[in-house]
């Protein structure tokens, strides 16, 4: 048995053989052909260009009505591309001049396509050439005569492994055989990791070496809610996650009775849980999962979506989009949290050392005016028509709050000297992530109207630990004594000024903590939608009293095992049974 | 995508200018591979009948679409 750990971007677990997708290497006969033989050359590329065509549209056509629009609109860019007449006549250029076979002279042409956009730093760009890869490979395939198409053959349910996957690879798909994902590389903002959570697939990406790990046929667990990829899992193993399984189904087969149940520990407290969202379409999976808002709609993911800066327009529409499915519940919206690796070429001159802590997030912001101002207005555009909130990111000084509620202001005035409805006071709230102001959060306090605790980066910066780093991720730990006391010494602090204080980050659906987090005082909790009926159940299922106790005993622990081993010992059955 | 599927309707010669380097305004791959390059002025350039509709759809295109500021 061996574990993997990578990135989770889409929640489930699933047990089933390991379907291996190696790296696809073609080898290329680089051996010239005669000139004489170059008609026949450019026919055969001819007629694989029209075949690999062909193969795209019988694929587009199988996905209709199964996917959004943008989806089969990456299909329809390959076509647009594959289909060129320049593109031809390039290749055919190659193998009559310089005597290159088909495969040779389509591999170098495209090759060379793919190479000098990946080198690009506009991040939309580079990721464009896993596009022309896609294309490439599809070529190739033509002109080797493979007409295998491996994902569409399968016979049984089976989970993919994957170095990475091409956005034509992750289409052709079928929903009906596939269980799982599992990648080496991929970020959660991959092709892979995007469809996945639309199909609602469980997926782990940034695995590292899932590929050399497993052989085909190996029996593997991914889980989609851990990030973990299990190999070759022994019996307890197996065992524990198919009884959780069972827990889980049952949980969602009650889920409908869950949804309007309030989620109030067995002494009445009550609890409210929001949903994490990245696009409007989630809205609707929070609110049928029984969230009571969203407390999180991480707008960078507009970005990725439209391929670059969202326009103004296309803000104000998600924006409007997700506060209208809400109602009168609220949505909260962070300010862009780019940065680091989402960066696009105009913004970005060189490379930082230290990403997590240059020129990210609000920072970023700050540096680029123009993405800032268009943000805001539609936020405040938007906030005409809902019950919207403003929360911004990575703030680690209380001048940096002064700047932002001057730009606010700003904004609102502009809009409002051009006619358009702005409320008077929309919500301004601020993530508490650094730990500057999670150990001085007072003056924060008096400037803003509520917190959000994001635990990912506070964990981060407080530790030292890069979370998808191998080498360090078991450091990363949201039990350590250090942390609980942040946690604290916020909530003491927004108890005594009265300011709502929330927590967002991925502590918040993970059972082993619920009790500590009720228990340290926490009213508000912010999560991925597909949690929320397991924290329900958990919530539902413990004493405020017991908590608090529990809480209380953590906080005098000396270290982040002995706080584990005190959680997992105090486990309600309920939570208990939601742990693999 | 909307921007090379604009220049196709028009039967004049669309090309794109930027940073001193040239792209066939109809096809996608030098569009965007000079979207790769650097250089911000974009020049529109077509020659042929419908030439000067074909510089305005695309001019506007562009206003409209990327150039929010």
């Amino acid at each position: 048995m061996e574990i993997l750990r990578g990135i989770a971007v889409s929640p489930g677990v699933t047990i089933n053989p390991a379907f291996l997708i190696g790296r696809q290497e073609f080898v290329i006969p680089t051996s010239m052909v005669d000139t004489s033989q170059a008609d026949k050359e450019i026919a055969r590329l001819k007629e694989a260009i029209d075949a690999a065509a062909d193969n795209i549209r019988e694929l587009r056509g199988r996905l209709a009505g199964t996917l959004t629009e943008r989806y089969v609109g990456i299909l329809d860019a390959h076509l647009a591309i594959l289909t060129e007449e320049n593109l031809f006549n390039e290749i055919a250029e190659l193998i009559r001049k310089q005597g290159f076979s088909a495969e040779h002279a389509a591999s170098r042409v495209l090759g060379e396509y793919a190479r000098q956009l990946s080198s690009v730093e506009d991040p939309y760009l580079s990721q464009r050439s896993q596009d022309i890869f896609d294309i490439q490979r599809r070529l190739l395939k033509e002109l080797a005569g493979e007409k295998d198409e491996p994902l569409k053959d399968l016979t049984g349910p089976v989970a993919v492994v994957a170095h990475d996957l091409t956005p034509s690879e992750t289409l052709s798909l079928d929903r009906e055989k596939i269980a799982g994902f599992a990648t080496d590389a991929g970020g959660s903002t991959s092709h892979t990791a995007i469809l996945a959570k639309a199909l609602g697939i469980p997926a782990v990406v940034g695995l590292g070496r899932a590929t050399s790990s497993v052989a085909g046929g190996d029996l593997v667990i991914v889980d989609g809610y851990k990030g973990l990829l299990i190999v070759d899992p022994d019996d307890a193993t197996v065992e524990r996650y198919r009884s959780s399984m069972a827990e889980i189904d049952i949980a969602d087969r009650s889920l409908g009775e869950l949804r309007d149940l309030p989620a109030e520990t067995t002494d009445g407290r009550r609890i409210e849980l929001y949903g994490n969202i990245e696009l409007p379409e989630e809205v609707r999976t929070a609110v049928h999962n029984g969230a009571a808002g969203v407390g999180l709609f991480r707008t960078e993911f507009l970005f990725l979506q439209a391929g670059r800066e969202p326009s103004e327009e296309d803000q104000f529409f998600a924006y409007l989009h997700a506060a209208e499915e809400l109602g009168n519940m609220p949505l909260t919206i962070r300010t862009f949290d780019l940065g680091g690796e989402k960066v696009t070429a105009e913004h970005r001159h060189q490379a930082e050392r230290n990403p997590a802590l240059g020129c990210r997030s609000i920072r970023f912001s700050f540096e680029n005016p123009g993405m800032f101002r268009s943000q805001l207005r539609a936020i405040l555009r938007a906030a005409a028509h809902g019950n919207i909130r403003l929360l911004i990111p990575m703030i680690s000084s209380i001048e940096e709050v002064y700047r932002v509620k001057t730009i606010v202001a700003d904004t609102s005035k502009e809009l409002r000297s051009e006619g358009v409805k702005v409320p008077e006071n929309v919500p301004f709230g601020i993530m508490v992530e650094v730990p500057s102001v999670a150990v001085a959060p007072e003056p924060f306090t008096r400037e803003v109207d509520f917190l959000s605790i994001g635990t990912n980066d506070l964990i981060q910066y407080a530790l030292a630990v890069e979370r998808v780093n191998e080498h360090v991720a078991t450091l990363f730990t949201p039990a350590h004594p250090a942390i609980l006391r942040l946690l604290k010494n916020v909530l003491d602090v927004c108890e005594r000024a009265g300011t709502p204080v929330s927590l967002c980050g991925e502590m918040s659906a993970d059972p082993v903590y619920t009790s500590l987090l009720v228990g340290l005082g926490f009213a508000d909790l912010s999560l991925n939608p597909n949690a929320i009926p397991r924290i329900k159940r958990v919530i539902r299922s413990i004493a405020h009293e017991d908590a608090r106790r529990l809480a209380s005993q953590a906080l005098e622990l000396p270290s982040a095992r002995q706080v584990s081993s005190l959680l997992l010992e105090n486990l309600s059955q309920e939570a208990r049974a939601l742990i693999a | 995508m909307q921007f090379v599927e604009t220049a196709s309707r028009f039967d004049a010669d669309v090309y794109l200018e930027r940073g001193g380097n040239c792209a066939d305004a109809k096809s996608i791959m030098e569009v965007l591979m000079l979207a790769a390059e650097n250089g911000s002025d974009l020049l529109i350039k077509a020659d042929g009948e419908d030439a000067e509709a074909a510089v305005e759809a695309l001019s506007q295109l562009v206003a409209s679409k990327f150039d929010e500021e």
